[in-house]
């Protein structure tokens, strides 16, 4: 049976809100059980050393758990509704909310356990490892709610005409192999990524490892993203990142409607850098400035910034209006402004 | 940077693959230090066999214009010529012509002593 894009977004949206609604259920389940051998004022907020420094009266525990849990839960699920017609968008923002539920689940329920018991939260004490335990579930939780959201539908609508004329073609023989490809840095994560990494090492080295975890997950992450490569071929548009094969972004061909470029506020446009996901578009932006616009079917966009992305377009275009009358008989775009 | 290889056209792919690398350096689209797509990617991207892409990268190895390392792969060096390799890529596209027109090597090599030998226009 072949997924629709009906059955994928509702899987999505269950799994967005259905971690959050489980990982509440576990936080309830343990305050119930655990709510008689717990002091009045429960130890919430850990401070230097492992030391509890900040409290929430008992009867306010769990409201506020439900507040923070079912809120992002909401949220989350609320973005992925959003998000339904970017398929690897809502993936990421489903799995997110999986990943933060599975961590702020953690932490409520670290901070019931290594509050029962005592007779004065003052004198709770967290170990470093607890902390630790808990930023890994962050990933975790990512890895497994992008299970959970499963793979993107297969019902996604193809794009149909050859891309106009004046989208830009390449010159180029017919029986030529067409292959674009570019290495795009960032400076701005480059350098934010470095510093949290080199930050990270001195913080794990002078305080403790597990306070320095965060900062030692996030700065490679940031790397990761801080130089891609960018590729043009027969299959569509490829976006790989760092050095690995794995994680990577593909557009095929037979999805992209027209190729085209674009000036990209990373700021203004995208809220950022990296791997951004908005409503009708998704944008891998490195910086500010030129972009390979991708028109898909359905009316989303694919936004790349690389340099020279007006040959890449043509390439693109070029190469789609290939792949597409090589399936429909040989057509050319009327008025065509090179060979196909 | 574009790669554009025939597999009708007569030159071998490898050259036709170094080719491209020359053209994107003579351009200066490639600067020193950029890093060329791993030769697997790049084969499987032109469907061509890896070794293919392999030899053009070692071609453009041995006229200095790459570093080949293992594990960090093919660099551009820094000491790249643009204007020189312009003309080494029209000096091969001369090659190209001539075999084209039947022109024998001889043949090509006494018209380009000519041109030298040439009063300067």
């Amino acid at each position: 049976m072949t997924r629709t894009s009906r059955a994928v977004t509702r899987r999505r949206t269950i799994s967005a809100a259905g971690s959050a609604l489980a990982g509440f259920a576990v936080t309830a389940a343990l305050f119930a059980l655990w709510h008689g051998r717990l002091p009045d004022d429960v130890a919430t907020h850990v401070g230097d050393g492992g030391h509890a420094d900040g409290y929430t009266s008992r009867g306010d525990f769990l409201p506020i758990a439900a507040a923070l849990q079912l809120g992002l839960g909401a949220l989350f699920t609320g973005l992925t509704w959003l998000n339904r017609a970017n398929p690897t968008g809502a993936r990421l923002i489903a799995a997110s909310g999986t990943g933060l539920a599975a961590c702020l689940t953690y932490v409520d329920a670290m901070l019931l356990y290594v509050n029962r018991g005592v007779a004065d939260a003052h004198a709770v004490d967290v170990s470093p490892w607890h902390i630790a335990a808990a930023v890994t579930f962050l990933p975790a939780g990512f890895a497994l709610g992008w299970e959970l959201a499963g793979p993107p539908p297969e019902d996604l609508p193809g794009a149909g005409e050859v891309p106009p004329a004046e989208a830009g073609y390449l010159r180029a023989r017919k029986s030529e192999v067409l292959v674009w490809t570019r290495r795009v840095t960032s400076p701005v994560l480059a350098a934010t990524g470095g510093v949290l990494l080199a930050v990270g090492v001195v913080v794990a080295l002078l305080v403790g490892a597990a306070e320095g975890l965060a900062l030692l997950l996030t700065g490679p992450l940031l790397l990761l993203f801080a130089a891609v490569r960018v590729t043009v071929d027969a299959e569509g548009v490829q976006v790989r990142y760092g050095a690995l094969p794995r994680p990577r972004t593909r557009v095929p061909l037979a999805r992209i409607e027209r190729a085209g470029t674009c000036d990209v506020r990373a700021f203004k446009e995208f809220g950022g850098w990296g791997y951004r996901v908005k409503a009708k578009a998704t944008g891998v932006v490195l910086r500010s400035g030129e972009a390979l616009e991708l028109s898909l079917a359905g009316g989303t966009r694919f936004v790349v910034t690389v340099p020279d992305a007006r040959t890449a377009a043509s390439v693109v275009n070029t190469l789609a209006a290939r792949s597409r009358s090589a399936a429909a008989g040989p057509s050319r775009p009327a008025g065509g402004t090179g060979a196909v | 940077m574009l790669f554009r290889v025939d597999p009708s056209a007569p030159r071998p792919l490898a050259d036709q693959i170094a080719a491209s690398v020359r053209r994107a350096l003579a351009d200066g689209e490639v600067q020193a230090g950029e890093r060329l797509p791993s030769a697997r990617e790049l084969a499987a991207s032109l469907t061509v066999n890896v070794h293919t892409v392999l030899r053009g990268y070692q071609q453009l190895r041995d006229e200095g214009l790459i570093e080949l390392r293992r594990g960090r792969g093919a660099v551009v060096t820094a000491d790249v010529d643009p204007a020189r390799l312009r003309l080494g890529e029209r000096v091969a596209e001369l090659v190209d012509q001539a075999r084209a027109l039947g022109v024998r090597d001889d043949e090509l090599v006494g018209l380009v002593r000519a041109a030298l030998a040439g009063p300067a226009i």
